[in-house]
């Protein structure tokens, strides 16, 4: 028995560190890909990324922000730093990082918060459309921590090696053959500093009578004020802002108002701009506008992206900062 | 808990470290644990059916010790015929009892006769064709004379529940298995070790290639649409490769788990493609179950009707695999799929070859002879189609799938991931390689053992990089 015990151990050990090796090996190849997400959170990562104006949001922020349109008219830098269908605590967690990477010893002028009726509640990352993003950061402490707590994962996925990537076929695959210099796998990327346009037609599957009550979690809620609060410490403006949504979707939420008051609220505590472009605004009124009811069009997204650069204008929100 | 999740890890190791350790000095004490262990998996996986599966150990129990008690042949026989009605009759109401009323509901239908039957809402245990035949081979094998009652309720309980091989098999035998339990287990370094290395090839078989080659199958035969004649082969071809890697993979894992306790659970594949004509096929597929059917269904009928002689084989063999094909499931692609396999029988009967020599001769670079090759492709053909029958879930989707066949023969399949059908080559050439030893991970025969543990980790790896598709065993809904 104790050669067999000694035996296992040993094999353990081996097999432990290979797969150290193994995923650093992923995770390094996954660094190299050029895809959207990927090079996204490269450009988190990377100090020599240093914009002036950055929006946080989910897939609202991703595809109604054009930078094309911000930089042109507010004569600035900015990037869309988004997580697609996630909510506020993934906004603030990018906020964590960027503060870590990036703006550890100063700030972005401006941040546009873009958010909807869904971003009081915590999401599981681990259950996200686009989890796989989150794979190759855990090798950033604070990545890892927020993970595991708040995101679905557990202390197997941080502590493991490849553990987290076990399932991830494409992902394992992908990272291998990068770090081994393939470049057939290096992705291709379709953003332009992290906003994507739509071009497709209109189209929403789920619409009819029914209603539903968004709900709201009190501690999102919280952390929504010491975001408010770290900005308002560090000097940071922000802009809240609701980007359109069609009427046949708000149609549908009961407490989208309640929601939206307590943004208000919270941004009006701290002298920063809230901005509602959703129903009734008139561009939230005509379906033609939309890809799908969260999401404008990328011709929409221009005229959008630029009422909100003329606010931010005529506000005077950047001058003298 | 399925036997490939990290739950069984956690749950084994437990077991295994307990069954060996200072506080189970007499085997009672490692039974009683393995027990208890049994009785958790199965609750773990279906608490309601606990007490039923606690009730009929318990009667077949006392009728075991009533067969032997009897000195009298006809209430013996009468008490055998109560067990096996008993076990026969549970299967059938948990089953069949919906299969039955709608056949009959639909046949009403059919001349005229307007019927507003309803299917019952009945669940049938979790692997209830498993232990009953289990309990139903016991009191066989005790009325036989073929072993004596066991005495220790607590060995009897644990050999029809024992937890590896409850959900999936394989089908042990009473008079192996008893015994084994009746005497303490010390550890085995090279079983154990072995043991280890089937568990993990049964892994490499479940995870790498039947939940990969599940995905492709689903996608095409789930769907509605009319593949084409070369696709449909191709599907059937990963489904026979699918649900071989999926059961052996299960009963690997089954074994292995059984090694590292230190009993010898039944085998249950032996490298079932490289069979030379059906006959043999069966002697490689599901070998807990054919072994099952033939000792207690072909054999006595065969008997019974040798004065018809070849006819009476017919005849036996066919009921035989009506029997197999039922085991299965209420439903008439298990009875055609059973059928089919019965008349494949019928020339190997006629012709006399049922048991002719299956070696298969070795040729050049260690290959078999294009003979034996031949004959090999032949039976290979012949099971993937009757995969086929056993896929479909309907006659109408079989009827489908039939047609399908006759178009666009000559089209170019689709094949799904290449990648998957590399580690299908994989495993038959390590099957080819291993043919005569249990698995084809044994290679214990290979002296370094750097090399060895290479080979363990080029298959985790395989593991690693392929694994994570979430598809429950085929076999454990039956």
């Amino acid at each position: 028995m104790k050669k067999f015990l000694i035996n296992i151990v040993l094999f353990i050990l081996i097999a432990g560190l290979l797969a150290t090796a193994l995923d650093y090996a992923i995770t390094s190849g996954l660094h190299k890909r050029t895809d959207y997400v990927q090079e996204v959170w490269n450009d988190v990562m990377n100090p020599a990324v240093d914009p002036d104006v950055i929006v946080l949001g989910n897939c609202v922020a991703l595809h109604d922000h054009s930078p094309h349109v911000i930089d042109s008219v507010l004569n600035v830098d900015s990037y869309v730093f988004a997580m697609s269908n996630l909510t506020f605590p993934y906004h603030d967690f990018m906020w964590e990082m960027l503060k870590q990477h990036k703006y550890k010893d100063h700030s972005p002028k401006l941040i546009i918060l873009a958010l909807d009726y869904s971003d009081l509640v915590y999401r599981e990352a681990k259950t996200n459309m686009e989890n796989e993003q989150f794979l190759s950061l855990f090798y950033d402490k604070r990545a890892r921590e927020f993970l595991c707590k708040h995101g679905g994962y557990n202390w197997l996925d941080a502590t493991v090696p490849c553990y987290r990537y076990y399932g991830h076929k494409k992902r394992i695959k992908y990272g291998l053959m990068n770090f081994l210099g393939v470049s057939k796998y290096a992705g291709t990327s379709e953003h332009y500093k992290g906003y994507i346009g739509l071009d497709s037609e209109y189209s929403f599957s789920e619409r009819g009578d029914r209603t539903f009550t968004q709900p709201i979690d009190n501690n999102v809620i919280a952390l929504l004020d010491n975001f408010m609060t770290d900005c308002y410490e560090r000097g940071i403006h922000v802009v809240v802002t609701l980007p359109p949504i069609c009427y046949e979707l708000t149609d549908m939420v009961d407490n989208d108002d309640e929601v939206y008051g307590v943004y208000e609220s919270l941004a009006k505590e701290y002298g920063f701009d809230f901005i509602s472009y959703c129903d009734p605004f008139w561009m939230s009124m005509d379906t033609t506008f939309f890809q799908s009811p969260n999401h404008l069009n990328e011709r929409m997204s221009n005229i959008y992206s630029l009422e909100l650069a003329n606010y931010i204008n005529s506000q005077q929100l950047l001058d003298n900062r | 808990m399925t036997i490939n999740s990290l739950a069984f890890l956690l749950f084994f190791s437990v077991v295994f470290a307990l069954y060996y350790s200072p506080l189970s000095p007499k085997g009672k004490v490692q039974n009683v644990l393995l027990l208890l262990a049994s009785y958790f998996f199965y609750g773990y996986t279906d608490l309601r059916m606990l007490p039923l599966l606690l009730m009929v150990t318990g009667i077949f129990y006392l009728v075991g010790q009533g067969i032997e008690k009897y000195e009298d042949q006809k209430q013996s026989d009468y008490l055998l015929v109560s067990g096996i009605v008993l076990g026969i009759g549970m299967l059938v109401y948990f089953k069949y009892t919906n299969f039955f009323i709608q056949s009959f509901a639909n046949l009403l239908n059919a001349v005229g006769l307007q019927t507003n039957w309803h299917s019952l809402k009945i669940v049938a245990p979790v692997g209830i064709s498993f232990f009953v035949f289990r309990l139903v081979s016991y009191v066989i094998e005790v009325h036989r004379g073929m072993m004596s009652a066991s005495k220790d309720i607590l060995a009897f309980a644990t050999y029809v529940a024992f937890f590896p091989c409850m959900l999936s098999g394989p089908i042990d035998r009473p008079d192996v298995f008893i015994p084994q339990l009746q005497q303490r287990r010390s550890f085995s370094y090279d079983v154990s070790v072995d043991g280890l290395r089937q568990i993990l090839w049964g892994l490499f078989k479940k995870v790498v290639i039947a939940d990969n080659l599940a995905q492709f199958v689903d996608a095409y035969l789930g769907g509605e649409s009319l593949l084409s004649g070369s696709t449909t082969i191709i599907v059937a071809i990963a489904y026979t490769f699918q649900i071989y890697a999926d059961f052996s993979g299960y009963s690997d894992m089954a074994i292995g788990v059984g090694k590292l306790l230190n009993l010898k659970v039944a085998r249950n594949f032996n490298h079932p493609f490289f069979a030379v004509n059906i006959a043999d096929f069966w002697h490689r597929w599901h070998m807990s179950l054919t072994s099952w059917v033939t000792d207690y269904v072909f054999t006595p009928l065969n008997f019974s009707f040798r004065r018809l002689r070849k006819w009476g084989m017919i005849f036996a063999i066919l009921v035989n695999f009506l029997i197999v094909g039922l085991w299965h499931g209420a439903s008439w692609n298990y009875v055609i799929y059973g059928l089919y396999h019965g008349l494949l029988f019928v020339p190997l009967i006629l012709m006399g070859r049922m048991n002719a020599n299956t070696e298969v001769k070795i040729g050049w670079l260690g290959l078999p002879i294009p003979k034996d090759f031949l004959r090999m492709i032949l039976t290979f053909v012949l099971v993937v189609f009757g995969m086929l029958i056993f896929r479909c879930s309907t006659l109408g989707q079989f009827a489908g799938v039939i047609t399908s066949l006759g178009q666009g023969l000559m089209s170019v399949p689709e094949i799904g991931a290449v990648d998957n059908w590399l580690f299908v080559i994989i495993m038959l050439v390590a099957e080819w390689v291993g043919r005569k030893t249990e698995h084809a991970l044994d290679v214990s025969y290979v002296r370094s053992r750097v090399l060895r543990w290479s080979i363990y980790l080029l298959v985790c790896f395989a593991v690693f990089m392929k694994g994570g598709e979430t598809t429950g065993f085929i076999y454990q809904v039956f």
